[in-house]
């Protein structure tokens, strides 16, 4: 059967692995690839961030009737990770190491807190209250791409 | 059901960061203690040595515990704790002077300052316990920290009613003989309440901090109960040593399990955070080693030493300190970030360098303390040692909160 939870698992970890690829770009200090991988890791946190903000959560607030609550708080984390991906941009731009560090060190702790609360209470909750859940996450596995 | 999946984040900053910060102190303080002792820690139940190990448990530990639990609780498990500010101030005061006046009392043998410490340190705990354990309990979140830290908590209650009744039969009440025990008390203490909270936290922190694979999911399910029963019938006497070898064999297994998935982490770069959390797995690993061999020493006085310095200062000094300079960063971070205005980055609260300085400053401590149950006099450099680390430790915060203020007076508050 096809859920929500292991289509966005799944996505959850390519990110982090595009993350982990930028990362070691910088500790070489090849700002040239660091640059690359950034922008393949930013466009797929912002396909994920798509397919959660157009698909999963107006599915999940019309299902539950809770349109603040948790999806308000995860958009609002969407948000503060789209600031660090300008400040990881602006680091790779000044080729500055404690920049970048700076903003991934920050970014992976909100990363991971938030993948968190998606995969142990939001995915869990929209698999158990979505009706048309199968069709959502094939859907949702077609807007995020072959990773998941 | 909706107000447990509102995910109200963090609580107010002042929340968690008044715990972490008055640990800080509590470090110095047992530095400076353990330089000017003399030879007092020639044995763990000089005056001295009890006044020092609760400086480092019952002021640094618990009080960073404390502040972590109330960080991490609402924002990793969703367990939004009720009234964080008004629960705040009702367990921080009497838990820090709580603290202080255990301390002085067991210095100086003060019946009056044992029974005040005692009663306000474990009333003070007991209720962030209760507290705690009812927000878990309504959380929605289906992980292992959850269990974990639920049974953290209950090992909380367990060690600070021991230690009470400890304290009052120091302070010369009559309680029955069966309710006192240093052995439970220890037990729960390092055990239930210590490693199974440090196993809760290491489940969200480690992946999280290093990109590390999780832990595995059978080892979250049943670690923590299994050491929380192992320890239990340890300290009642039913397994006898050889319920203490299992404890030994499973605390450094986790620490074992710990450094493997550390070692497979994706993040390449490893900072000082990193450095302390190793230094407080090999001091695990090492202590859990030494621990069985007390039973079989003609006079373990001098290892029981040894294995004290490497599980306070060693162990949880280090993974204690590990985790403060991810979390202050990284709230102030967040919460500049939530106010608007000027953003600070993590490397910018706490610069990299003052870190590292601080992590070299604490492994000589603890190479000092190691020595000190053989050369006495190495006592002095390793207080001094542990002083000037956490003075260190204290001016970093200072002056990463400096800079938060300094941002937060950018925000424009509205008409």
């Amino acid at each position: 059967m096809n859920t929500i939870k292991p289509v966005m698992e799944r996505h959850h970890e390519h990110c982090d692995m595009l993350f982990a690829d930028a990362e070691h770009a910088a500790d070489e200090g090849d700002w040239q690839a660091c640059g690359a991988q950034l922008a393949r890791f930013i466009d797929a946190m912002e396909t994920h961030f798509r397919a959660e903000e157009e698909l999963l959560f107006p599915a999940f607030e019309q299902s539950t009737g809770m349109s603040g609550g948790p999806t308000e708080v995860m958009r609002t984390e969407h948000r503060q990770m789209r600031d660090l991906f300008a400040s990881l941009t602006a680091a790779v731009a000044t080729m500055s190491g404690d920049d970048y560090f700076g903003a991934s060190d920050t970014l992976a702790i909100l990363m991971e807190q938030h993948n968190r609360k998606e995969e142990g209470v939001l995915y869990p909750m929209c698999d158990d209250r979505i009706d048309d859940r199968e069709r959502l996450a094939e859907q949702l596995r077609q807007q995020v791409g072959a990773a998941a | 059901m909706k107000e447990l999946l509102t995910f109200e984040q963090a609580p107010p900053f002042s929340v968690p960061l008044r715990f972490l910060l008055t640990a800080v102190p509590f470090g110095m303080a047992a530095g400076l203690l353990i330089a000017f002792s003399g030879d007092a820690l020639a044995t763990r139940w000089s005056r001295e040595s009890l006044a020092i190990t609760h400086l480092m448990t019952v002021g640094f530990m618990l009080q960073a515990m404390c502040g972590a639990l109330m960080q991490l609780t609402p924002v990793a498990i969703g367990a939004n704790l009720p009234h964080p500010g008004l629960l705040a101030w009702l367990v921080h005061p009497p838990m820090t002077l709580g603290g202080v006046c255990l301390v002085v009392g067991l210095l100086l043998q003060d019946p009056t300052l044992l029974t005040a410490g005692g009663l306000a340190v474990a009333l003070s705990a007991l209720l962030l316990a209760i507290a705690a354990l009812t927000a878990l309990t309504r959380a929605p979140a289906r992980n292992h920290s959850r269990q974990a830290m639920r049974i953290a908590l209950a090992g909380l209650a367990l060690t600070v009613l021991l230690g009470l009744a400890l304290a009052l039969a120091r302070a010369g009440y009559g309680l029955p003989a069966q309710w006192l025990s240093v052995g439970a008390h220890l037990r729960a203490g390092w055990l239930i309440w210590g490693l199974t909270l440090l196993c809760a936290a290491s489940f969200m922190v480690v992946p999280m901090f290093q990109m590390t694979p999780s832990y595995p999911a059978p080892f979250q399910k049943w670690f923590p109960p299994l050491l929380a029963v192992s320890a239990l019938a340890s300290a009642s006497g039913v397994a006898g040593q050889a319920g203490d070898l299992l404890l030994c064999m499973l605390a450094a297994g986790f620490a074992g399990l710990t450094l493997r998935l550390q070692q497979r982490r994706r993040r390449p770069r490893t900072d000082a955070s990193f450095a302390f959390w190793r230094i407080a797995l090999a001091s695990t690993i090492l202590a859990s080693l030494l621990a069985p061999a007390l039973a079989w020493l003609p006079d373990p006085t001098r290892t029981e030493v040894l294995l004290g310095a490497l599980v306070l200062i060693g162990g949880f000094d280090s993974v204690i300190c590990a985790m403060i300079y991810k979390i202050v960063p990284f709230l102030v971070w967040l919460h500049l970030n939530r106010a608007g205005g000027e953003q600070l980055l993590m490397h910018q609260v706490i610069p990299e360098s003052i870190m590292r300085l601080h992590l070299r400053v604490h492994a000589t401590a603890l190479a000092s303390a190691l020595l000190t149950p053989w050369w006495p006099t190495c006592a002095v450099a390793a207080g001094l040692m542990l002083f000037a680390g956490h003075l260190l430790q204290a001016i970093a915060l200072a002056n990463g909160l400096r800079r938060y203020r300094q941002c937060r007076r950018t925000v424009q508050v509205p008409a």
